[in-house]
């Protein structure tokens, strides 16, 4: 049996007095895209830094590639291409400048990808990345992000207050990533819909527990559905698991 | 309007309500202890004896306490080039002149009142010796104060420039109070010289507030364009990639300011008298020193780090170790440029002849081998100094903590506002000299035993944590220890006389060169990037 590519095992995270994560068990397997849905504060960011080493597990453990990314950042970082909702890229930096750096850490760059994917999205490789719109700046995200074709790769609400063609970008990005080699995709977002069009799997999470996770096609075909779409599924778990937590 | 002078004022005393309630009750117990428990004790302040120091330094603290809270500086980046005035009251139904002028209208009123409450709490406990001006301190704390947050609502056009200018400003201001000790002046003069000062710091602020509301930056962008450090060919290794980052993001800021100091500094060789021996040595010591002193000023921003370096596939020694390489190329870039400023300067102000006749006498003094080996000393403590003073905090700003980064530069500034008053004690009280003479060892042996003890400290966290593998921190204590051996035997040939006993020149080296601060650097970023 092939290691998963993410075993989170029971890890829980506090921020003060706030339960941000609570015993939360997540695995992902090679080739599939995951789908991590929550309201915002949920815990979708808080999980996605544990598996990119930024915060180390103080209850649980994570395992990302067989590895703790805390204690193994270089080696397991070299792996992942990750595009943030912050999207802090250096905005000093002109896009040719932000490609030759971020080539420098892959060997596996794909220069000519990188091209293409910069043509695709119309970006001017002389312009400055704080003169670049929010839309350009996902994009130019997008483009360090899976120039060398990374195996996992992480998007934490990377569409969160784009317009519907920058968003038509990413999850068409998404869909080469996982056509091209089976790679493995882990997609945060609150846009249900999103999350609908592009995951083989959706976890949904709740004031930092997990309240579903299951196959997209395994939910939408259990007999609670009913013919109900995933925002009516997503607000009758979110609804039922934050009653009872404040119960 | 009224409303609005009454929100920012809620705002200022709720967010500071806990340090405004510290002050209230020390003022207060002060006045207590000294009238009740020392009413026999004399209180003196010209020159100061031990017991005004509870009223300066706590008078110091709170000053830089208000700096902090009246510029909004406490919830801002110094280093950035933007402006540190909160955005979000961009956005308030009011105009400029009530959001800048509120603000340094309660600094002024809480500055002047905390002076002049201050002292009367102080004649009211009696005791006291000499007299004490009421007005013109107040009114310097008040310009200060103003100045202050005019040049933090301030846009700049260099990252860390606001930093070069307060220090400036604080120096200046330094000057003025010690210059109206040593004088004498009165308190007319004082006030002439103070008041406009704070109506010209009210309009620069206005002008900050309304430029920042506009969103207007200057940027000075054709600096990198001539800084030649723009790549054309792909990077050989990830280690280049992040040392050219780094230089690009911050190594360049220590060569930039020492670009605009240095020949303001060296512009006072062409004055007419300036041309003698002690003058030009003297302004070149100052030259010197102005390098290490800003590398103080620019080594808290070398420190950022945001997300996106966090999640390069780098471990944390590399990425310091890639700051480190920057901070060194910052340190000879700069004294490059120092070493063509100075030279030019003395060739066209033609004081060269000067300074080649005094090493002519020291090469007949010492011999042309040591008198060589002199000045090369020399001038390698003061390059060293100044590298020294970059990597020092950046275990400060790898830490991530806003509140240690804050804590760090309020203390800096209280510190440099402590240090010429100190230091104009011990230069002019022999009793203070022989209490320091006499303590010197103890003073000597406990700062040794504290920056081994927390070295010792860092080692086996960066061991524990696997930061740095064992053969690696034991490599740079050897190497530490070489360093040492290396400052002791330099100091040692050159200040070779019964005054300076081996115990006194050992602990000089070992304090000298840096350890526990820099060997915390990858510690701290480990800290920060993997909470």
């Amino acid at each position: 049996m092939s290691v998963p590519v993410v075993a989170i095992s029971e890890i829980s995270r506090r921020y003060g007095n706030k339960e941000a994560l609570s015993s939360v068990t997540l695995t992902l397997e090679q080739g599939r895209v995951y789908g991590l849905v929550g309201a915002n504060g949920a815990g979708k960011t808080t999980i996605i830094k544990h598996i990119l080493g930024l915060l180390k597990a103080e209850e649980g453990t994570v395992r990302v590639f067989g590895m703790d990314p805390a204690e193994n950042p270089a080696r397991v970082l070299s792996r992942i291409g990750y595009l943030s909702e912050e999207n802090d890229l250096p905005g000093w930096m002109r896009l040719d400048e932000l490609v030759r750096y971020t080539r420098a850490f892959y060997p596996a760059w794909d220069e000519a990808y990188a091209e293409e994917l910069r043509q695709k999205f119309a970006l001017d490789s002389r312009a400055k990345i704080g003169s670049l719109s929010k839309g350009q700046k996902a994009r130019a995200g997008l483009l360090v992000a899976l120039a060398y074709r990374p195996e996992l790769l992480v998007l934490d609400e990377p569409s969160s207050g784009l317009d519907p063609i920058v968003r038509r970008d990413i999850l068409g990005a998404v869909m080469r990533t996982i056509a091209g080699e089976g790679r493995t995709v882990l997609f945060s977002s609150h846009l249900l819909d999103e999350v609908e069009e592009v995951a083989d799997h959706v976890t949904m999470i709740s004031r930092g527990h997990i309240v579903l996770s299951d196959d997209l096609e395994a939910i939408m075909a259990s007999p609670r559905a009913d013919g109900k779409t995933l925002d009516d599924i997503f607000v009758e778990h979110v609804g039922k698991s934050a009653a009872t937590q404040e119960a | 309007m009224q409303g609005a002078s009454r929100a920012i004022a809620w705002e200022l005393t709720r967010r500071h309500r806990l340090g405004l309630i510290v002050l209230g009750v020390y003022l207060v117990g002060f006045w207590a202890v000294k009238r009740l428990v020392l009413p026999e004790a004399v209180l003196r302040f010209d020159p100061p004896n031990g017991l005004a120091a509870f009223v300066v330094i706590p008078l110091a603290i709170t000053f830089v306490f208000f700096v902090g809270a009246f510029s909004y500086g406490l919830s801002g980046d110094l280093g950035t080039r933007e402006s540190c005035f909160p955005r979000r009251m961009f956005y308030l139904p009011v105009g400029t002149a009530t959001l800048a002028g509120w603000p340094m209208l309660y600094g002024t009123v809480a500055s002047v009142s905390v002076w002049i409450i201050g002292v009367l709490l102080v004649l009211v406990a009696g005791g006291m010796e000499g007299d004490v001006p009421l007005i013109w301190p107040a009114l310097s704390i008040a310009a200060f104060l103003a100045w202050m947050q005019a040049l933090t609502w301030l846009a700049y056009p260099l990252r860390g420039l606001r930093v070069v200018v307060a220090v400036l400003v604080l120096v200046a201001s330094d000057l003025i109070v010690v210059l109206a000790i040593e004088f004498h002046a009165t308190e007319a003069t004082m006030i002439a010289i103070l008041a406009p000062q704070i109506a010209v710091a009210y309009v620069v602020g206005y002008f900050a507030v309304r430029m920042a509301r506009r969103g207007m930056v200057p940027d000075w962008n054709w600096i990198p364009a001539y800084a030649g450090m723009t790549p054309e060919k792909p990077f050989s290794s990830p280690a280049r990639a992040q040392a050219w980052l780094e230089w690009r993001q911050h190594g360049r800021s220590l060569p930039v300011m020492v670009a605009f100091v240095v020949p303001c500094e060296l512009a006072l060789l062409f004055l007419p008298g300036n041309d003698r021996a002690g003058m030009v040595f003297f302004l070149l010591f100052v030259v010197f020193i102005t390098l290490p002193a800003m590398a103080i000023m620019v080594a808290p921003a070398l420190g950022s780090f945001s997300t996106h370096a966090a999640t390069r596939p780098f471990t944390d020694a590399q990425l310091v170790a890639a700051k480190l390489e920057m901070t060194v190329r910052s340190t000879v870039a700069a004294w490059v440029l120092t070493a063509v400023f100075v030279l030019i300067a003395l060739v066209w102000s033609g004081t060269m002849p000067v300074v080649v006749e005094k090493m002519r006498d020291l090469e007949e003094i010492a011999g042309t081998t040591r008198a060589f080996i002199i000045a090369a000393l020399v001038l390698a403590a003061f390059v060293l100094s100044t590298w020294k003073n970059l990597v020092q905090s950046l275990c400060i700003g790898l830490s991530g903590r806003p509140w240690i980064i804050r804590s760090s530069v309020l203390l800096g500034l209280f510190l440099f506002v402590m240090a010429f008053p100190i230091a104009w004690v011990v230069l002019r009280k022999q009793p203070v000299q022989r209490f320091v003479w006499d303590y010197l060892p103890w003073m000597l042996a406990a700062l040794v035993w504290l920056k081994v003890s927390a070295a010792a400290w860092v080692a086996i966290r960066l061991h524990d944590r696997g930061v740095l593998p064992a053969r690696a921190i034991v490599g740079s204590a050897l190497a530490w220890l070489a360093a040492v051996a290396i400052a002791y035997g330099s100091l040692a040939w050159l200040l070779a006389s019964p005054m300076f006993p081996p115990y006194f020149l050992g602990a000089i080296a070992i304090l000298a060169v840096p350890l526990a601060r820099l060997s915390a650097a990858p510690l701290a970023l480990a800290g920060s990037r993997h909470r």
